[in-house]
């Protein structure tokens, strides 16, 4: 797979953006977007990279090189996923 | 998760696609006690083994039963699958990720030390029959295969529709769970492609590969990634984007 940068959208971004947005009167959806829109402009550069990489991929047909892309999370989404399965309940 | 309607009631990878969550065996079951490689096609150990022909005849159309497991510590309900007088298995319906699990599969001997129900007791004390990270990492990595196997797909037959439609949002899914709108309008030579999704629901690494999918001859500059939807408001979680094709 091609080296690509790794972008990461704060996890934390939506309840940031409650607190930030009761502190000054705006709603969560207004801080939400506010949040969003500056989470682009500041990562400019690593997305740009990261979306050179997949449309090169979709162009190609390149399967798995695009799999991996979609998956550079799946360790730790995969870790929270057993632990939520093994604490949670039905 | 919604399985792409082509691959409705077919083996994919280490799957089976029901229509709204997918049949999957944990790597254990699998290895000790199917007494195959984890990572074992779904076809392969359907042509197999008898339990694994239960679990899709009686899981297929109801991902849960009427008969649970009981005695069990985990806090999660598992069902009995049987299969003839011999053969039981173990499977719990994981709501949250789409799956029905086999998750143990022994012969039923009532006063044996190995008849199934003892097994699947001794695997819930020792904390061994729920999926494990390594089944998830499995089941993310099936899904992400299958997801760029599809997806580009989809989202020109969704590109489709909008130029059939002009001005119309046309709503679809790409790949199993990104819940996106398209709208095309047509101002004189221009058209302007305007993909909405929700950035909330939509994984993080997929933010990038969804406009490639719709346009990936574009660059990331050929996109405004701040517009407002044309005719609506967006929900709180929504963000449109928009390409101009001249």
């Amino acid at each position: 797979m091609a080296q690509t940068v790794v972008t990461r959208l704060p996890a934390d971004i939506k309840n940031e953006a409650k607190v930030v947005g009761a502190m000054q009167g705006a709603t969560p959806g207004e801080m939400l977007a506010l949040a969003w829109r500056e989470y682009i402009e500041n990562h400019r550069d690593e997305l740009a990279l990261d979306f050179e990489v997949a449309t090169k991929m979709v162009r190609n047909g390149d399967v798995e090189g695009m799999a991996g892309f979609l998956g550079r999370d799946n360790e730790a989404r995969a870790a929270a996923m057993a632990e939520s399965a093994r604490t949670g309940a039905d | 998760m919604r399985t792409p309607s082509s691959l409705v009631d077919t083996c994919d990878q280490r799957s089976y696609l029901c229509p709204d969550y997918e049949l999957r065996v944990t790597a254990r079951c699998v290895v000790e006690d199917l007494s195959q490689p984890s990572t074992t096609p779904f076809e392969d150990l359907l042509q197999r083994d008898e339990i694994v022909k239960a679990l899709v005849n009686k899981r297929r159309d109801e991902p849960t039963d009427t008969d649970p497991v009981t005695g069990l510590t985990c806090a999660r309900t598992v069902y009995k699958l049987r299969y003839g007088n011999d053969h039981r298995g173990a499977t719990w319906h994981d709501k949250d990720n789409g799956v029905v699990w086999l998750l143990a599969y022994g012969w039923h001997r009532v006063h044996d030390p190995n008849d199934a129900f003892r097994k699947f007791a001794r695997l819930d004390a020792e904390e061994r029959l729920l999926p494990t990270a390594a089944d998830y990492n499995a089941l993310l990595d099936d899904r992400d295969r299958r997801v760029a196997r599809v997806a580009h797909g989809q989202a020109q037959d969704l590109l489709r529709e909008a130029e059939s439609n002009l001005g119309q949002e046309q709503r679809g899914i790409i790949g199993d769970c990104a819940h996106v709108g398209v709208v095309i309008e047509v101002v004189e030579t221009l058209s302007e492609i305007e993909v909405i999704f929700d950035h909330a629901a939509t994984p993080r690494t997929w933010v990038m590969a969804l406009p490639a999918w719709f346009i990936p001859e574009s660059g990331l500059d050929d996109w405004d990634w701040n517009c407002e939807h044309p005719s609506r408001e967006l929900a709180d979680t929504e963000a449109c984007i928009r390409y101009l094709k001249g």
